[in-house]
């Protein structure tokens, strides 16, 4: 015999654990200590039946976390004293004596915490814990059920296997459904409480301006940025277009605005769609294929430079369409080369008269962006991110004494040298490379792919140059692991944590409604969404299929004449009223009650059969079937 | 429902996913209730004798008609008697004994079966409810009469320890009936046998009579009938015959259980405007 009180104790300290879990990192010290504390402490007064606190105590001390958290509570600190007022209440409550009501409230503690923790972090181990905590709660609330009906019962060890059979049909049921109602629950465009949101927990290494010489190190992490669900690329290709840099003050290379007449049209090219997740924070830029004409939603502000920028600061994260060119030529209109061409007053010297001994003003654009790659391939520049130039003279640090460091030294002064030589130039800052998982068809672009690169307008269109690529180690550098793929279980988890943003993270109206057309369906490429619901479906088809195999059986099991009877009772019920009919009423005396022809020779062919112990014959059973037939049709 | 609030305002797919599971478990837990009770069939058992406010017990043989899942949590009333069964496996079944008193002599509907259950979550209490329209005759209340009165109505009671009583030593074990005072059950071989067994004492015995209730000491006729009743009963039960005199209508005295139902049964109609069980 088992004690139902053991497994609803069980499951109740599972319920809590699996609902602190997510949030139990982003708990106070008070709380960090009390509730591993409390589960220890409850377990043991739950065994012994002799509880630490009383009901009084414990009310006083409910008392006293909800006014020291109440007070800390402000429009701009919503969320942590929330959970930690949760998790302490759920703490004292299972140091206290449990009555029924009292097991209740401690899943629902369970659950608020759970809820609490996904406005702190959008981590994909919500869902294994959400999977935990809806099995163990929704078990635990059976078990309740038998404790409250009688808080001593005990069952045979034998029957357990029923009872878990048909408890656990409520998880797994209620997980089903979960998808389906995920799908359909409504959602709003501009939801009201989005402050109480967790933005990305990162902030990009990208740099809204470039200083060369700031830092004697470049040591980037190799966090996340974004995802990109696309094709195939080459490295050559992959060139993530963030920002345009296009005036110099003093050492610093920062973005202006562009003149206002300025355009650019996109020639030729491959268009190229790709999907956008976004992972950590960029100020409102948002990073595309270089060049990208077109992104998608009405949020997005795009500039003649190729520069697309968030309207509106949306705190919750979303993924974006871009509609790339490869290839494309990018032809100005209207460029103001005066404005490509301003030069900082402290330039030195030095660089001045290297500009001037590369070029006559007579070359052409492109003779003298060959020249300038030529000057840099002379110098036998090394790419790399220590022991760099200081700030005093970065540059020529760079160009002629060190004649080392990373991306942004080459770029800045590549672009200096074209516009001191008169050739307008700007920096683009972005990322270069990304990691592909083929699992999942997406590129991962991670800090350390931070890049910066020049753009030179020759003969009306805007020229991508990577100066990086001339210096000597251009092919062992770091620049040619930008496109290498990681270990298999990195890839593998990376992939799970993909399809958690792309499934369920960005999962918002627009998505919605674009299922609600139809049109999820038929986007190129696999549709997130639709994954999500083919799979839902699958599963349901597989319930539905069993369902069927199931009365298939049944039906097959169950006689001829069984079946027959069942359909009559069941038309007697319907047609005559007769409900409840007592089961030991003769199938004759029934018939007679409803005063029906058809039922009456129906319960006489029947019966004529049945009390001499011998099966219908065809002919029978035809006219039965005939009669139930009339009977359905009245 | 707050959960519900939180997630539309604040957009959060995490809170979205927790919402749809409960939800979920809502739609699930409904259905779970429903066929928890769709399948269950019943055999109502009564003795033979009911007494007018005498506590009778009716068995209720359930079947769980499913073949794999479980009832669970079922609880029975009827006629105010209610009794539990926590778990009924799928396709097995269970006899369970329910303390039912009538008030009344006559027929009586046997009235409303009601089988409830808070299964699986104890929010709600789902119900079938079965109208037995099943008459069961119900015998007038025994009420002992002292000897003294038996005698100034022709009655007199024997002394022989053979015979049954309920004062004397056990002299066997016998089926339940319906009849016996359930101090008398036999609870030990109730359940070696899987059926109610009633243990039973010897007692007096007195020479054949019959009785006419309307001569019995009483203060009205219930009275008088509960006391015919009472001695129908123990006369009987020692082996006597015992016959009835009923106004204008006459038994002639016999012994044996079928003649002690018929004398029974006519004292428990006597007067009453109601039709035969």
């Amino acid at each position: 015999m088992i004690a139902i009180r053991t497994l609803l104790d069980g499951f109740t300290y599972a319920a809590c654990l699996f609902g602190v879990l997510p949030l139990y990192a982003y708990l106070e010290l008070p709380a960090q200590v009390a509730f591993p504390a409390a589960m220890v402490t409850g377990l043991v007064c739950d065994r012994r039946q002799r509880y630490l606190c009383g009901r009084i105590t414990a009310t006083l001390l409910s008392v006293f976390v909800f006014a020291f958290y109440g007070l800390r509570l402000n429009l701009t600190h919503v969320v942590e004293p929330a959970v930690n007022f949760l998790v302490l209440l759920l703490a004292i409550r299972l140091i206290t004596e449990k009555q029924p009501r009292n097991y209740l409230q401690i899943f629902v503690l369970a659950i608020f915490a759970l809820a609490g923790s996904s406005l702190l972090t959008l981590s994909p181990l919500f869902f294994p814990v959400l999977v935990l905590l809806v099995v163990s709660a929704t078990l635990g609330l059976i078990f309740l059920t038998f404790h409250a009906s009688d808080p001593q019962l005990c069952l045979p060890t034998g029957s357990l296997r029923p009872l878990f059979t048909v408890s656990l049909m409520l998880p797994v049921g209620s997980l089903l459904l979960m998808m389906v109602f995920f799908g359909i629950l409504p959602r709003t465009q501009y939801p009201l409480w989005n402050f109480l949101n967790p933005g990305p927990s990162a902030k990009s290494g990208f740099s809204e301006h470039v200083r060369p010489g700031v830092f004697a190190r470049n040591a980037a992490s190799r966090a996340l940025v974004f995802r990109v669900e696309s094709e195939l690329l080459g490295l050559e290709d992959l060139y993530w277009r963030g920002i345009v840099l296009n005036v110099v003050e003093g050492g610093s290379w920062r973005r202006r605005t562009p003149p206002e007449q300025e355009g650019l049209r996109l020639s030729g090219g491959r268009p190229l769609t790709q999907i956008i997740y976004p992972e950590a924070r960029t100020d409102g830029f948002l990073f595309t294929l270089d060049p990208t004409e077109q992104v998608g939603g009405a949020w997005v502000r795009s500039s003649a430079d190729l520069v697309h920028v968030q309207r509106t600061s949306r705190k919750h994260r979303v993924s974006y369409q871009s509609v790339a060119r490869l290839g494309a030529s990018r032809i100005a209109q209207r460029a103001d080369h005066d404005f490509y061409l301003q030069l900082p007053p402290s330039i030195s010297q030095r660089l001045r008269d290297t500009a001037a001994a590369l070029v006559t003003p007579s070359d052409s654009a492109a003779d003298k962006i060959a020249r300038t790659e030529a000057f840099f391939r002379r110098q036998q520049l090394v790419y790399a991110t220590s022991d760099l130039p200081g700030p005093e003279r970065p540059l020529e640090e760079f160009l002629f004494d060190k004649k080392r460091g990373y991306c942004e030294f080459f770029a800045s002064s590549f672009a200096l040298l074209l516009r001191l030589e008169g050739v307008p130039a700007r920096l683009v800052g972005g990322y270069h490379g990304g990691s592909r998982n083929e699992l999942a068809g997406y590129y991962s672009i991670t800090e350390d792919m931070a890049h910066v690169w020049v753009e030179a307008l020759v003969d009306n269109v805007w020229r991508r140059i990577d100066p990086s690529h001339l210096a000597v180690n251009a092919n062992s550098a770091s620049l040619v692991g930008r496109g290498s793929a990681p270990d298999w279980h990195r890839r593998l988890l990376d992939a799970a944590d993909y399809y958690w943003t792309r499934v369920v993270i960005s999962y918002d109206l627009a998505k919605q409604l674009e299922l609600a057309k139809g049109a999820g369906f038929t986007l190129r490429g696999v549709s997130a969404v639709s994954s999500m619901f083919r799979l839902a479906g699958a599963l349901l088809v597989v319930v539905a299929g069993l369902l069927v195999v199931i009365w298939l059986q049944r039906r097959l099991t169950v006689s001829v004449e069984k079946r027959l009877v069942q359909n009559f009772l069941r038309l007697i019920e319907v047609r005559f009223g007769m409900k409840n009919v007592p089961s030991n009423l003769g199938l004759k005396t029934l018939a007679d009650q409803t005063g029906d022809a058809r039922c009456k020779e129906f319960a006489a062919i029947y019966s004529a059969a049945i009390y001499r112990d011998r099966v219908l014959q065809p002919s029978e059973r035809a006219r039965l079937q005939r009669l139930l037939r009339s009977l359905r049709k009245f | 429902m707050l959960l519900g609030f939180g997630a539309v305002n604040t957009g959060n797919n995490l809170m979205y996913l927790l919402v749809s599971a409960l939800l979920g478990f809502m739609a699930v837990s409904g259905w779970l209730g429903r066929n928890n009770l769709a399948r269950l069939q019943f055999d109502v058992h009564l003795p033979e004798e009911i007494y007018d406010g005498v506590e009778t017990l009716i068995m209720v043989r359930l079947y769980n008609r499913q073949r794999w899942l479980p009832a669970c949590l079922l609880a029975l009333q009827l006629q105010g008697g209610r009794v539990r069964c926590p778990l009924l496996v799928g396709g097995g079944n269970v006899q369970l004994a329910v303390a039912v008193t009538f008030r009344g002599r006559g027929v009586r509907k046997l009235g409303e079966l009601r089988i409830n259950s808070t299964f699986p979550i104890n929010f709600f209490v789902r119900s079938l409810a079965f109208h037995l329209d099943r008459g069961i005759l119900v015998f007038p209340r025994p009420l002992p009469i002292g000897l003294q009165a038996a005698a100034a109505a022709g009655i007199t009671l024997g002394d022989l320890a053979r015979d049954k009583g309920y004062e004397g030593d056990l002299t066997r074990i016998n089926d339940y009936s319906g009849g016996e005072p359930l101090k008398l059950i036999h609870w030990k071989a109730s359940a070696r046998h899987d059926r109610l067994k009633v243990k039973e004492l010897s007692s007096l015995v007195a020479p054949p009579l019959v009785i006419d209730p309307l001569k019995l000491p009483g203060r009205n006729l219930e009275e008088r009938l509960s006391a015919a009743c009472w001695l129908i009963k123990t006369l009987m039960r020692s082996g006597r015959s015992v016959g009835l005199q009923l106004g204008s209508g006459r038994i002639a005295a016999n012994s044996g259980r079928p003649h002690q139902l018929r004398l029974l049964g006519a004292l428990a109609r006597y007067d009453r405007d109601t039709h035969s069980a």
